[in-house]
């Protein structure tokens, strides 16, 4: 097994078990922005946000375009920060959840 | 010297579907300008809901043959259109009259739109809260497609069909040339010439219309929606409508997801900020909870804005507008993705025959101008 075959295994997201290998493909079929990739494979849309395979995905979208990491824009941070439950949105307080 | 049959600006779901009904008719000497990418404005911030429960003939119509397109577009480029039907829940014996009069309406154009009791509607979604519901309304042929799924599939279809898709790629100017009126539409890299030039560029067609000096009277206003973490995967299949708790839509997504949101408040005014606001959280999160109890132990995953781009009725402007070979397909007013299929059959049909059995001449965008304003298509969320 090569490197490259066993790295296509790797998980790069874990909130929506993305593979490097997943994203590799994605990338070859076109989807060559984060936005577009995240669309695509769902990384960083889940409970995480993208802290854990953003940075991973973009050197991985680098090393594919053959571009420099900086040139590859981040997507939009969305609120909010962290998920929270819908009750607290609302305005309960904890003690009567 | 032409370099395109047909130039649309915006690759959102309505050019993409223009572009879609018009190689199928076998023209695809076609170019799609995108100036972010496909589905970034309003189609990929939208609800993903698709219903043919309106309360005027037209838009009816309309959105019977949309939902007849949105089944053979999901076989023919391969994404689901989940027909789970879209059901309104009542809370007052008035509303329910109301809308079983509409259901009489829309039965009468071939929409089965049903009245059901409230353990009917507990039926359909066992965690809806039937306390205080009188009654409820079901299409089950409404249902729900995931937007970028529908992009996605059409991106790889226009890259089979010849059909040209440029994302990134901002328009800067459009100019009509002297003496043959061909249209010159510039972008940073290069102008392109063309006979025929489609404005589907939703919130902001408005900006393309100024650059041919035109008054499109189309304004953008932000609206919100949230998305939750996977949820009790495939519980909330419906699109759940409550006109009683701020015009609340919800549903689940493929993947277990409930997205949705509220209506727009009257204080809001048209803007091309799309930031997110604390209050329509708070907001969306008393109308879920209150609605199906058991989401208040959801958590909010994301929270973003995007426009309905409301024309002057609440009716899509349809139709050459102004300038021999120039279409509007824009004002959607929040409909623009659920109608998608019938609007690109329609402008293909009028940019290519001249002529549509769709009822576009409802649509047409001069209608404005002459003062004959529609009855605003029944609006939610």
């Amino acid at each position: 097994m090569t490197e490259k075959e066993r790295n296509s295994e790797v998980i790069i997201c874990r909130c929506r078990d993305v593979t490097e290998g997943e994203l590799r493909e994605a990338i070859n079929e076109g989807y060559d922005t984060l936005e577009l990739l995240k669309r695509k494979t769902k990384i960083a849309t889940g409970t995480c946000g993208g802290r854990t395979c953003l940075p991973m995905a973009r050197s991985i979208l680098a090393a594919e375009t053959g571009k420099d990491v900086e040139e590859i824009p981040l997507p939009r941070e969305r609120s909010p920060i962290i998920p929270i439950p819908i009750r607290f949105a609302a305005g309960e307080k904890e003690e009567t959840a | 010297m032409i370099d395109k049959d047909v130039i649309i600006i915006g690759g959102g779901s309505t050019g993409l579907a223009i572009a879609y009904y018009l190689a199928q008719k076998g023209v695809t000497e076609v170019l799609i300008l995108e100036k972010d990418y496909v589905g970034s404005g309003s189609t990929g911030r939208c609800g993903s809901g698709i219903r043919a429960q309106f309360n005027d003939r037209p838009t009816v119509e309309m959105m019977k043959r949309a939902e007849t397109g949105w089944n053979q577009l999901s076989e023919e480029l391969g994404f689901e259109f989940n027909q789970s039907g879209y059901l309104y829940l009542h809370y007052t014996e008035e509303d329910l009259n109301q809308y079983r009069e509409m259901r009489d309406f829309q039965n009468s154009l071939g929409v089965p739109t049903e009245i059901l009791s409230p353990e009917e509607a507990k039926g359909i979604c066992e965690l809806i809260d039937i306390s205080d519901v009188v009654g409820a309304s079901f299409n089950p042929e409404d249902g729900k497609a995931h937007p970028f799924e529908v992009v996605t599939a059409f991106r790889k279809f226009f890259r089979e069909s010849g059909v040209e898709l440029k994302e990134g790629t901002e328009v800067v100017d459009v100019n009509l040339r002297k003496g043959d009126g061909l249209k010159l539409v510039e972008t940073r890299d290069k102008t392109y010439q063309t006979t025929t030039l489609v404005n589907a560029a939703g919130g902001w067609a408005p900006k393309i219309g100024n650059m041919l000096n035109l008054d499109i009277p189309v304004e953008p206003y932000r609206h919100q929606a949230i998305i939750t973490e996977p949820f009790q995967q495939g519980s909330i299949e419906p699109m759940i409508i409550s006109m009683h708790h701020e015009d609340a839509y919800l549903t689940q997504t493929p993947r277990g997801g409930i997205i949705g949101g509220v209506g727009t408040p009257d204080w809001e005014q048209p803007t091309y900020d799309m930031t997110e606001s604390l209050e329509f959280e708070k907001r969306v999160s008393e109308a879920f909870g209150s609605i199906i109890p058991g989401l208040k132990r959801a958590r909010i995953l994301r929270h973003w804005a995007g426009y309905y781009a409301m024309s002057p009725d609440g009716n899509p402007l349809l139709g050459e507008y102004k300038i021999p070979g120039h279409y509007l397909a824009a004002g959607f007013s929040g409909h623009g993705y659920m109608m998608a299929p019938s609007v690109g059959e329609g402008l293909a049909d009028l940019i290519l025959e001249g002529a549509s059995d769709l009822p576009l001449d409802y649509y047409d965008p001069e209608r404005v101008d002459r003062g004959e304003l529609r009855q605003g298509a029944l609006q939610m969320g």
